[in-house]
C-alpha cells in the first residue's frame, strides 16, 4: 500500500517537474517558431558552400 | 495574326509574353541572385515566388522609424525585424539565411517561416534603408509592421497562449493516466484509501488547468454576464466549475465518481482550437508612422503659411498651394493613376503626391496632422467594419441557450424529485460540451488559411471566409487591379521603311529613357536596348514631350499638341515621333487590361453585382468598362479615396460588398467593405487595410478565394450538424441512464477527433492539402 502512495507522490513530482520544464521552454522562446526549425535542419551549413 | 509565344517569368513564373521576365523587378532579382552565386535557389523552390515589387526605403532612415524599429545591440550591431510577405516556402528561408555570405554588412539573418518574418542583425554604421534595399534586390518587399514595443507585447501574449494550452494538455493527459487506475478499479473493486489517494492526486494535477489555463473562459463568461448575454465561454465555465467542484467533493470523500480528466480535456481541446487558428491567421497591422513616411519621405516641421521648396523627385510634405514654378505631379495615392497632372501657381497640392518635374515652392495650408493623407491614414484605424453576424456565432448562441435551459430544467427536476441523480446532471453537461464545435470550426479555418497561404494568398482572419461567403457585390478598382498600372504600346504606325526604322530605333529608345513620364516608359520598355546614342540639346516640356538633336538632325517626341498637329478625334493617348519636322511614327498607348480580368468579371457577373470605381478620367473608364462588358452606370470615374468609401456606404443598403483594389486610394474602401481584397503592390497601406492580400497580381486567385469560402462554409455547417446530432443523441442516452459520466468522457474526444479529421482532410484551395 505504501508503495502505491509513494508512486502517486512521485507521479505528482514528475508532473510538476516537466511542467516547470515546459514553462522554461516557452519563456525562453523555444516555442516561438514551430515551423522553421523543422526545415532548417535540411539546409546545409552556409560555410561549407 | 501574331503568333502567341508566352514564356513564364524566370523569377516568379507569371506569364511574361515574349520576354523572359514579367517585369524589370523580377529580372533584377533573378540576375542579382545569380550574381551572388545563389542560383541554386531556383531549384529548391516548392511554390511560385511573388512578383517583385520595387519599393523605396530612404524613409527607413528617418529618426521616427529607427527609434521605433531598430534595437541597438552590443559590439556596434543593430537588430530589426522585417515582414517579408512573399516568403513562406523553405527555399526562401534558405536564401535569406545566406544573406551574410553575399552582403557582408548583414551579420545574421534568422527566418521565421510561420509568421513570414526575418530578424536581421546588421552593422550599426550601415543605414537601415540598405537592409531594406538588399531584401528588395533579392526579390522580397520588406515591410515594417510593429514597433519593437508592440512586437514584444504580442510575443508575450503568444507565449502565454502557448503556455496555457500546453499546461492544459499536460494536466489532461496526466489526469487521464491517473484515472485509468480508477477505471480498472471499477471492474475489480478497490479499497477506499486507494480511491481517495487517486482522487486527490487527480485533483492536484487538474489544478493548473482549472486555475491557470481556463482563465480566458472565465473572463469571457464574466464579460458576457456583464453585458447580460450568454456565450460559449459561459457554458464552458459552467461545465468546468460544476465538473470540478463535484469531482473535488467526491475525491475528498473518497467516492469513485471523479471526472477531472473530462474537465481538463474540455479546457485543453478548446484552447488547442483557439491556438491553431491563432497560428494560421496573419493579423498584420502596420504602424501609422510607417504608412505616412512611406508616402512623404520625411515629416516636415511646417506651419500653415510657411513657404517651402519641393525639389524634383521629392514628395510634397504638406498640403498647400503652389506659389512659384510649374511642374508635373504624380498623385497616385489619391487617384490610383500613374498619369501625371500639371500644377502651376495657384494649384493646390496634397501631401504624398510626388513632384516629377521642376522644383516648385508651396505655401503650406494645413498643419501636418491635418493633411488629407494623415486624415486618411488615421481614418484607417477608426473605421468600423459593417456588422455581419457570423453564422457559427448564431449557432453557438442557440446551442448554448438550449443546453443551459436543459441543464437548469434537469437540475430543478432532480431537486424536486429529491433523487440523487446529480451525477447524471453532470453527464449532460459533459456530453453536450461543445468540443466538436470548439475544435472543428478552428480546424476547418486553419486548414483553409494554410492552403491559401500556399497559393500566395494572405488571409488575415478566419472570419473572412464567412464574410466572403455571404457577400453579393464586388467592387473593383480599375488601374492596377483590372488593368496594369504600366503603360503598353497598343498600336504603332510606322510611316517609314524598315531600314530607316532600324536607324531610328536606338535614338527613340534612349530618348524615351531620358523622360520620367510614365507614357514614354512604354517606349523605353519596348525599344531601349542599352544603346546610348549621343543625343544633345535635350529639352523636356513637362507633360508634353522631348526635343533633342542627334547627328545634325532635330527630333521631337511627344503629344500631338507638342508637335503642333491638330488633335485627334478619339480620346487616345498617343506619342508621335518626328525628324526635322517630318512625322515618322505614331504610337497609341494604353494601360493594359490584365488577361484574366475579362473572364473574372464575366464569371463574377453571374452571381454578383459587379462595379468599377476609378480615379481615372471618364473616357478611359468607359473604355475599360466596354472591354469588360460592364454597364456604364456601374463604372464610376474620378473617384477620390473618400468618395470610394462613401459610395460603398450607399451600396451597403442593398449589398454586402467585396472591394478589390491595389493602392493607397483604395485603403479606406478596404476598411469599409465587408471584405477588402488587396492586390500586392508597393504601398504598405494595402497590406494594412485589406482582409485578403494577394502576393501575386493574379486575378484568378480571386475566384479561388470565393470558391474556397463556400467550401469552408459548407464544411463548418457539416461539422456543426454533426455536433448537433451527436449532442442530441448523447443527451437522450444520458437522460435514459444509458451513459454514465465515464462513457461520456470517452465519447467526447472521439467525436472531436472525427470532425477534426474530416475538417483537415478537405481541399479548399487548388494545389494540394
Amino acid at each position: 500500500m505504501s508503495i502505491f502512495i509513494f508512486i502517486l507522490l512521485a507521479g505528482i513530482l514528475i508532473f510538476f517537474l516537466f511542467l516547470g520544464l515546459l514553462v522554461w521552454q516557452v519563456k525562453t522562446g523555444q516555442m516561438d517558431d514551430l515551423v522553421t526549425p523543422s526545415e532548417k535542419i535540411l539546409w546545409e551549413d552556409p560555410k561549407n558552400d | 495574326m501574331e503568333v502567341a509565344v508566352s514564356h513564364a517569368c524566370k523569377h516568379c513564373g507569371r506569364p511574361a509574353g515574349t520576354s523572359l521576365f514579367c517585369c524589370a523587378g523580377c529580372e533584377g532579382a533573378f540576375e542579382f541572385i545569380h550574381s551572388t552565386g545563389m542560383g541554386e535557389f531556383y531549384n529548391k523552390l516548392s511554390k511560385p515566388l511573388s512578383t517583385v515589387k520595387q519599393k523605396r526605403f530612404e524613409y527607413w532612415n528617418q529618426p521616427q522609424i529607427t527609434t521605433a524599429f531598430v534595437k541597438s545591440l552590443q559590439g556596434g550591431l543593430s537588430q530589426a525585424e522585417l515582414l517579408l510577405d512573399g516568403m513562406s516556402c523553405p527555399a526562401c528561408g534558405w536564401l535569406i539565411e545566406r544573406a551574410p555570405l553575399f552582403a557582408p554588412f548583414i551579420r545574421k539573418t534568422e527566418v521565421d517561416l510561420g509568421s513570414s518574418k526575418v530578424k536581421v542583425i546588421f552593422d550599426s554604421h550601415c543605414a537601415f534603408s540598405e537592409v531594406g534595399e538588399l531584401f528588395n534586390k533579392i526579390g522580397y518587399a520588406p515591410t515594417l509592421t510593429d514597433p519593437i514595443s508592440t512586437a514584444s507585447f504580442k510575443k508575450r501574449q503568444n507565449r502565454q497562449w502557448i503556455l496555457r494550452t500546453a499546461v492544459a494538455l499536460a494536466s489532461q493527459m496526466a489526469s487521464m493516466h491517473v484515472n485509468y487506475t480508477l477505471y480498472a478499479g471499477l471492474l475489480d473493486g478497490m479499497n477506499t484509501t486507494m480511491v481517495k489517494a487517486v482522487g486527490l492526486v487527480s485533483l492536484v494535477i487538474s489544478l493548473p488547468a482549472v486555475f491557470y489555463s481556463a482563465v480566458p473562459f472565465y473572463r469571457g463568461a464574466w464579460n458576457a454576464l456583464k453585458l447580460k448575454t450568454w456565450n460559449l465561454d459561459l457554458l464552458v465555465s459552467l461545465s468546468i466549475a460544476l465538473g470540478f467542484v463535484a469531482s473535488a467533493i467526491n475525491a475528498l470523500r473518497g467516492i469513485n465518481d471523479i471526472y477531472f480528466d473530462a474537465v481538463t480535456m474540455l479546457i485543453a481541446f478548446l484552447l488547442l482550437g483557439r491556438l491553431v487558428v491563432m497560428f494560421s491567421e496573419k493579423r498584420i497591422s502596420i504602424d501609422k508612422n510607417v504608412l505616412l513616411l512611406e508616402l512623404l519621405g520625411t515629416m516636415a516641421d511646417a506651419k500653415p503659411g510657411d513657404i517651402i521648396p519641393v525639389k524634383s523627385g521629392q514628395a510634397f510634405p504638406c498640403d498647400g498651394t503652389v506659389t512659384k514654378g510649374k511642374s508635373l505631379i504624380n498623385s497616385a495615392w489619391l487617384t490610383g493613376e500613374e498619369m501625371p497632372t500639371q500644377i502651376k501657381p495657384g494649384s493646390s497640392v496634397y501631401a504624398g503626391s510626388l513632384n516629377l518635374g521642376s522644383p516648385v515652392e508651396i505655401q503650406v495650408t494645413e498643419p501636418m496632422e491635418k493633411t488629407r493623407i494623415a486624415n486618411l491614414i488615421s481614418g484607417l484605424s477608426n473605421i468600423k467594419k459593417g456588422e455581419l453576424s457570423r453564422f457559427s456565432e448564431k449557432f453557438e448562441k442557440i446551442l448554448v441557450a438550449s443546453v443551459l435551459l436543459l441543464v437548469l430544467g434537469l437540475g430543478t427536476f432532480y431537486f424536486l424529485e429529491g433523487k440523487s441523480l446529480w451525477m447524471r446532471w453532470i453527464s449532460v453537461l459533459l456530453v453536450t460540451c461543445p468540443c466538436a464545435m470548439g475544435l472543428a470550426v478552428p480546424a476547418v479555418l486553419s486548414t483553409a488559411l494554410k492552403q491559401a497561404l500556399r497559393r500566395g494568398i494572405i488571409i488575415k482572419g478566419g472570419e473572412v471566409f464567412e464574410r466572403l461567403a455571404q457577400s453579393d457585390a464586388v467592387v473593383f478598382d480599375k488601374t492596377g487591379t483590372l488593368t496594369t498600372s504600366e503603360f503598353e504600346i497598343e498600336n504603332e504606325d510606322w510611316l517609314i521603311d524598315a531600314e530607316e526604322k532600324l536607324r531610328l530605333l536606338p535614338v527613340l529608345g534612349w530618348a524615351a529613357h531620358q523622360s520620367s513620364h510614365p507614357v514614354l516608359s512604354a517606349l523605353t520598355k519596348k525599344y531601349f536596348r542599352g544603346e546610348k546614342p549621343a543625343l544633345t540639346q535635350i529639352k523636356e516640356t513637362l507633360g508634353q514631350g522631348l526635343e533633342f538633336t542627334y547627328q545634325g538632325h532635330s527630333y521631337q517626341l511627344g503629344s500631338r499638341k507638342f508637335l503642333q498637329l491638330p488633335s485627334s478625334k478619339d480620346n487616345q493617348t498617343e506619342i508621335l515621333f518626328s525628324e526635322d519636322g517630318i512625322l515618322k511614327n505614331v504610337f497609341v498607348v494604353r494601360s493594359e487590361i490584365r488577361s484574366e480580368a475579362m473572364s473574372l468579371v464575366a464569371a463574377l457577373k453571374k452571381r454578383f453585382s459587379v462595379w468599377m470605381l476609378s480615379g481615372d478620367k471618364k473616357a478611359a473608364v468607359k473604355q475599360t468598362a466596354d472591354l469588360l462588358n460592364l454597364e456604364h452606370q456601374k463604372a464610376l470615374y474620378e473617384q477620390t479615396p473618400e468618395m470610394k468609401m462613401e459610395f460603398l456606404n450607399t451600396l451597403f443598403e442593398h449589398y454586402k460588398v467585396v472591394m478589390v483594389g491595389d493602392g493607397v486610394n483604395d485603403s479606406l474602401a478596404f476598411k469599409k467593405a465587408h471584405v477588402g481584397i488587396g492586390i500586392g503592390g508597393a504601398a504598405s497601406s494595402t497590406l494594412e487595410a485589406c482582409d485578403v492580400y494577394l502576393t501575386r497580381p493574379d486575378l484568378n486567385l480571386i475566384q479561388e478565394i470565393f470558391t474556397a469560402s463556400h467550401k469552408v462554409k459548407k464544411s463548418i455547417l457539416l461539422c456543426l450538424a454533426w455536433a448537433v446530432v451527436y449532442n442530441v443523441l448523447g443527451v437522450m442516452l444520458v437522460l435514459y441512464g444509458f451513459l454514465g459520466p465515464l462513457v461520456c468522457a470517452v465519447l467526447m474526444p472521439l467525436s472531436s477527433l472525427t470532425v477534426v479529421a474530416f475538417a483537415t482532410g478537405r481541399k479548399y484551395f487548388p494545389g494540394g492539402t
